[in-house]
């Protein structure tokens, strides 16, 4: 390569030759969807927009909270104190970093009903989600849309990075068949280590880079790293013969129709509500309804309500964050007392 | 030679100490090294691998033999395990 060739912002990447300068383009050119902009998601937005992929397209159904800030690397105190949501804060940080790149923040909680638009005509997804059951549902929508994505999840000092390539790897359910009868630990109670986000980000963000220039080579493996252990492993998860997703092409999650879908959030003492259908709320008038009851604070992206003990967010779509219980039977009960559905 | 189980996560916890053991079983299935294993840890390894109400192997984690899924290899739990062979469990991570 002439070296008169290489200058500017993308100089060092594209001197790695495995990219080159029609690597850089090729990333010019691919979107790029972010689910899930917390300790995973923010720093693989930031490996990506300074890359340069052309558009990136970060989803997130949440606001900033000051614990978050141990390990998700793009907010600052100003974010958390005035509750922004993640993706808007997100959004705003990487503009100044990169002018070049498109970015799209979309404050969205996916489930069955949206997660085909949310996805559809990006080249990859980095999953950087907080759930199983948002995995499942992503593993369906991936598969159904022929999109690779790249799993990536982190509890204590451990982490996975997985890429599934629709047609071509073993999926999520060949790893993980179906949820666990019990809830799962998570960071809320095993807590996280900033070190092992940090490292498994930047694996599914070098691999999101492989895929989109080309260069992966999809081998349906697992790396399991313990950065506490120093323990760095690799495990090859075939595809399963009678796999509900890959196989069988099922779509058990993708196709559920559930009145609504709550999930349990990680690191939170908190359950998430979102009504199948996406409403449109009357912010000013719930506010000054709820505020009857007790506090409330709209800040033109979310309104919080606290009431007996509980703090109850919720955005104008109709989905409400219910925090000071992990009981999805309370949380519904509250969301209906309140929100109404 | 022996069959060395391991764990990860909450299932390494579960097994006390360096979450491995070694076991002397030749022919045995990965069904019946985790059997043995459970009877020689005990509850805390039990409950973390086999649903106490059915007695079965609970499908969600990930459990390898030689860094293959059992579900993927013939026989599935049944199929046989053989000295040097490394058995490891891993449960699914929710966390990001």
């Amino acid at each position: 390569m002439e070296l008169t060739k290489v200058s500017g912002r993308y100089s060092r990447q594209e001197l790695f030759e495995p990219i080159g300068r029609e690597g850089q383009e090729k990333l010019g050119r691919s979107t790029v969807v972010i689910l899930g902009c917390g300790a995973l998601g923010t720093v693989a937005a930031d490996r990506l927009v300074r890359a340069g992929v052309g558009t990136v397209r970060i989803v997130d159904r949440d606001f900033v909270e000051l614990d978050n800030l141990q390990r998700q690397s793009l907010f600052n105190e100003e974010h958390a104190l005035k509750r922004l949501p993640k993706a808007v804060a997100a959004e705003s940080v990487l503009k100044s970093v990169n002018s070049e790149v498109s970015i799209q923040a979309d404050i969205c909680d996916v489930a069955p009903a949206n997660i085909e638009d949310v996805l559809r005509g990006c080249d990859a997804v980095v999953d950087a989600t907080d759930n199983l059951e948002t995995r499942f549902l992503l593993n369906d929508a991936c598969l159904k849309l022929g999109i690779p994505w790249v799993h990536g999840a982190a509890v204590g000092s451990c982490g996975q990075v997985m890429t599934i390539f629709p047609g071509k790897t073993a999926c999520y359910r060949c790893l993980v068949p179906e949820s666990p009868s019990e809830p799962l630990q998570g960071c809320d109670v095993l807590g996280v280590l900033n070190m092992v986000t940090g490292v498994i980000a930047d694996i599914q963000s070098a691999e999101a880079v492989k895929l989109l220039t080309g260069k992966l080579n999809p081998d349906s493996t697992v790396v399991f790293i313990d950065v506490w252990e120093n323990e760095f492993e690799r495990f090859a998860i075939d595809r399963v013969a009678d796999c509900p997703a890959c196989v069988r092409g099922e779509y058990t999650f993708l196709n559920s129709k559930a009145v609504s879908w709550s999930t349990s959030l990680c690191g939170r003492n908190a359950v998430q509500i979102s009504p199948a259908l996406e409403a449109t709320l009357d912010m000013k008038g719930l506010a000054a309804s709820l505020s009857r009851l007790g506090h409330a604070e709209d800040n033109g992206y979310l309104l919080v309500f606290n009431i007996d003990g509980y703090e109850i967010t919720i955005f104008p779509t109709g989905r409400a964050i219910i925090k000071g219980t992990t009981d999805k039977t309370i949380a519904r009960s509250l969301y209906s007392r309140y929100i109404g559905y | 030679m022996a069959i060395r189980v391991k764990g990860y996560l909450q299932i390494k916890t579960a097994m006390g100490g360096t979450g491995e053991v070694e076991l002397e079983l030749p022919g045995a299935t990965i069904r019946e090294v985790l059997s043995q294993t459970a009877e020689r840890l005990g509850e805390a390894f039990q409950n973390r691998v086999f649903d106490p109400e059915t007695g079965a192997i609970r499908p969600e984690n990930p459990i390898l033999l030689n860094g293959h899924h059992y579900r993927a290899l013939p026989g599935g739990l049944d199929c046989t395990v053989h000295d040097g062979d490394t058995v490891a469990i891993f449960p699914p991570i929710a966390g990001g």
